[in-house]
């Protein structure tokens, strides 16, 4: 089977990414797909994983050898920037993601980007262990990237109900700090890729329940819009918003990234509609009922019904919960290649 | 289901072009539509096989999808059919004898698709709003404490997380149309009136300071409620200032309408659902103490209305004991007595300065004075005594002044 495919993991997935043509269709994980299982098989256990640079890539690493996705995804949090930028983080043990103790941002004026930001530690081994992977993989497998967007940021660095009160009370001073704030993900961004990533992540959660698609429009397009003009050109780069999203689609199709991650809340007809060709939709499969709850019967079901829809990249709608049986990635990765077998 | 005014032309303009008879047969081989109008009704056992046999879920591949190419059903005879499919569901079937140019019959396909989605997604946001409706019912009827378990399943269901906390914002949208038009006519206000109102509902779920967790939703006929969702309560304060901010806000989205006044309130933000009625019922209080000082319009906050708010919040122990008495003898002494309760607030809001009292009043400050002198006596309240004595007072002329405008009312 494998001797039929023509393309490179990295070149597949690349393609797939800009609606091209692939051999097969690929697997791509934009978010961690880092489980216990898989932190047993290695030794690679959170939470060193999480600043470890040789632990990270070798956890990492498992999504494409034990799970055999075309894709491997190094970052498995959204705290690393977090951390660099003074947040004090809980690492939390081996089975918890991590969490944010407090939001150290009091006077949103004041904060500009740390000169040495790159050198702080767990930015440091975020790139050091994209270099060791891309090292490992060159174009077999796609090494993604990724970076946390301004609005969470914000999130992280001033509270999240304390920022989206600013929405209302200080809008000048809001647009102000995320159009500083979108530095970070830029410097860290062009990193990212200097160090071998092939695909970035930008994860920010302007998410339907916490603000309008009105407020995406008037505070968060017009920074995307101006990322991705700034990013390296010839890196696709995901999108990642949790929730549902279909009120704000529209918008995200004028921002010009490549694609989008999307949560199983949104009806994958209805997105392909709006995003009418112009973002390649990603993800689709529910994690905490299919993933980690479900049967393999199940998660093949799942993602038959999201290839029949018409969505061809699909993968988990987020990080995965950490206590997700392998076996249920396996199938993913199986069900989305027998398909794929199906159709040529 | 079927939009038959949208979906006959459709019909007749395809059967025109081809010469051919033109149907959409349900499911269960009925025909529901036709070009020829005297074959609805008829029956066609051929369709009810090919439903039976699943026909219509043929996988669909996006090299399918890209070429547009849609392969005919193959029938008996001269007959063809289309399955009319919305969200991979068969809805109906298109059915025609004779020829007919595929590439027609596949655009008559996907118009038809397109019209049977635009109402299925109608019925669904109909739908929707009954279920919001039905909810903010629930959560705002006295029963809801004691349900607070099944109404936070139910909420769930709907997307809304009722374990955060919540204020609740009233807007009273109040017909005006009467104010120009006395006589009842029937000048087709109550169709516009609905309209209005619907698309008031939708530019205020779309609004900018709207989230998808604030459940929005008609509270009986003019009270459009939202349960604005906050994430914690760490910063109270600063919950309560971005609310004054929202309130103005959504008073000026809704206030340009030509048939409502708009008046905007808001309750407490609480933690429990048991509290969603009370936070909600402070709102309506606050709208009704505006509307009775006066203002019938905008956004009322509870500061503007402060001393009204509390008079009414003043507890019988206090009413009863203390403002009764003083009302009975104030409105015993007749005309007399309310000019001098009236000269003594004057008083009392120019920070107990005689001379701007004099000039507010148009009166000569002795006259102020002696009406303070004899207000002293009546009640035996003195200002000079300090803030227990200017309270009591000033409650009073609230008290009189809230307790004249509920007679009105009744
Ligand atoms: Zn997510």
């Amino acid at each position: 089977m494998a001797a039929r495919e023509q393309m490179a993991g990295c070149e597949r997935v690349l393609a797939a990414l800009r609606g091209r043509d692939v051999d097969r269709l690929p697997l791509i994980t934009p978010t961690s797909v880092a489980t216990v299982e898989s932190m047993t098989a290695t030794g690679a256990f959170f939470p060193e994983a999480h600043t470890d640079p040789h632990k990270m890539a070798a956890l990492a690493a498992t999504g494409h050898e034990l799970l055999g996705f075309d894709t491997v995804a190094p970052y498995f949090s959204i705290l690393l920037e977090a951390a660099a930028l003074g947040c004090t983080v809980d690492w939390n043990p081996v089975d918890a993601m991590p969490a944010i103790k407090n939001n150290p941002l009091q006077k949103w004026e004041e904060w500009r980007l740390p000169t040495n930001f790159l050198d702080r530690q767990p930015i440091k081994a975020l790139l050091t262990a994209i270099s060791l992977l891309k090292k490992r993989y060159g174009h077999r497998v796609a090494v993604v990237g990724k970076v946390i967007g301004p609005w969470t940021l914000a999130y992280h660095l001033c509270g999240v109900q304390n920022f989206l009160l600013g929405l209302v009370l200080e809008p000048e001073a809001v647009r102000d700090l995320l159009g500083r704030l979108v530095a970070v993900p830029l410097l860290l961004a062009a990193a990212e890729v200097e160090a071998g990533a092939d695909v970035l992540t930008w994860a920010d959660h302007a998410t339907g329940d916490l603000v309008s698609a009105t407020a995406y429009r008037e505070f968060l397009l017009p920074l995307h819009q101006r990322a991705v003009k700034e990013l390296p050109a010839d890196v696709p780069v995901i999108l990642h918003t949790c929730g549902r999203v279909t009120d704000r689609l529209g918008y995200f199709t004028q921002t010009g990234f490549t694609a989008f991650h999307f949560d199983s809340r949104n009806p994958p007809a209805e997105l392909l509609i709006l995003a009418n060709g112009r973002l390649t939709l990603v993800g689709g499969i529910n994690n905490p009922q299919t993933l980690l709850n479900g049967r393999v019967a199940e998660v093949k079901v799942e993602v038959e019904r999201l290839l029949k829809a018409g969505i061809r990249l699909v993968a988990p709608e987020c990080a995965v919960p950490l206590r997700t049986p392998n076996q249920n990635l396996k199938a993913v990765v199986q069900a989305v290649r027998d398909f794929s077998r199906r159709q040529r | 289901m079927l939009q038959q005014e949208l979906i006959q032309p459709l019909l007749d303009r395809a059967a025109a072009t081809g010469r051919v008879v033109i149907e959409i047969i349900n499911p269960d081989g009925v025909v529901i539509a036709s070009s020829d109008p005297g074959r609805v009704h008829s029956l066609r056992p051929e369709v009810q096989e090919l439903t039976a046999a699943g026909l219509y879920c043929r996988p669909v591949s996006s090299s399918e999808v890209d070429a547009g190419a849609t392969p005919v059903i193959p029938a008996k005879d001269e007959n063809h059919f289309l399955p009319l499919t919305v969200n991979e569901q068969l809805v109906a079937w298109l059915g025609w004898q004779g020829s007919f140019p595929g590439e027609t019959a596949a655009l008559l396909q996907a118009s038809l698709e397109g019209v049977l989605a635009a109402a299925r997604r109608r019925d669904e946001q109909y739908y929707t709003t009954r279920e919001e409706e039905a909810l903010l019912s629930a959560l705002l009827g006295r029963e809801a404490a004691s349900r607070a378990e099944e109404l936070k399943l139910r909420a769930l269901n709907a997307g809304y997380d009722l374990n955060l906390p919540r204020a609740v914002i009233v807007l009273r949208l109040e017909p005006k149309e009467n104010r120009y038009f006395n006589i009842n006519l029937h000048l087709g206000y109550d169709v516009t009136r609905e309209q209005l109102k619907s698309e008031i509902l939708e530019h205020v779920k779309g609004d900018l300071y709207i989230t998808a967790q604030d459940l929005v939703a008609f509270y009986s006929e003019d009270y459009l409620v939202i349960c604005k969702a906050f994430l914690d309560t760490d910063n109270l304060p600063r919950l309560y200032q971005a609310m004054d901010v929202i309130g103005k806000h959504l008073y000026d989205l809704v206030s340009g309408n030509h048939l409502f006044a708009v008046q905007v309130a808001y309750g407490s933000i609480v933690k429990e659902i048991a509290g969603l009625r009370r936070s909600y019922q402070e709102a309506v209080e606050l709208i009704s103490l505006g509307a009775a000082c006066g203002k019938s319009n905008g956004f009322i906050d509870a500061d503007t209305i402060l001393f009204e708010a509390l008079a009414c919040a003043l507890p019988g122990r206090l009413t009863s004991r203390y403002l009764e008495p003083l009302l009975q003898k104030v409105e015993a002494a007749g005309e007399e007595g309310i000019q001098l309760l009236e000269t003594v607030e004057a008083f009392i809001d120019n920070n107990m300065n005689i001379k701007q009292t004099a000039e507010q009043l148009y009166l000569h400050r002795n006259t102020v004075t002696n009406r303070l002198e004899r207000i002293k006596q009546l009640t035996g309240l003195d200002p000079a005594t300090g803030f227990r004595a200017i309270f009591w007072l000033k409650m009073l002329a609230v008290y009189r002044r809230l307790g004249r405008l509920h007679q009105h009312e009744d």
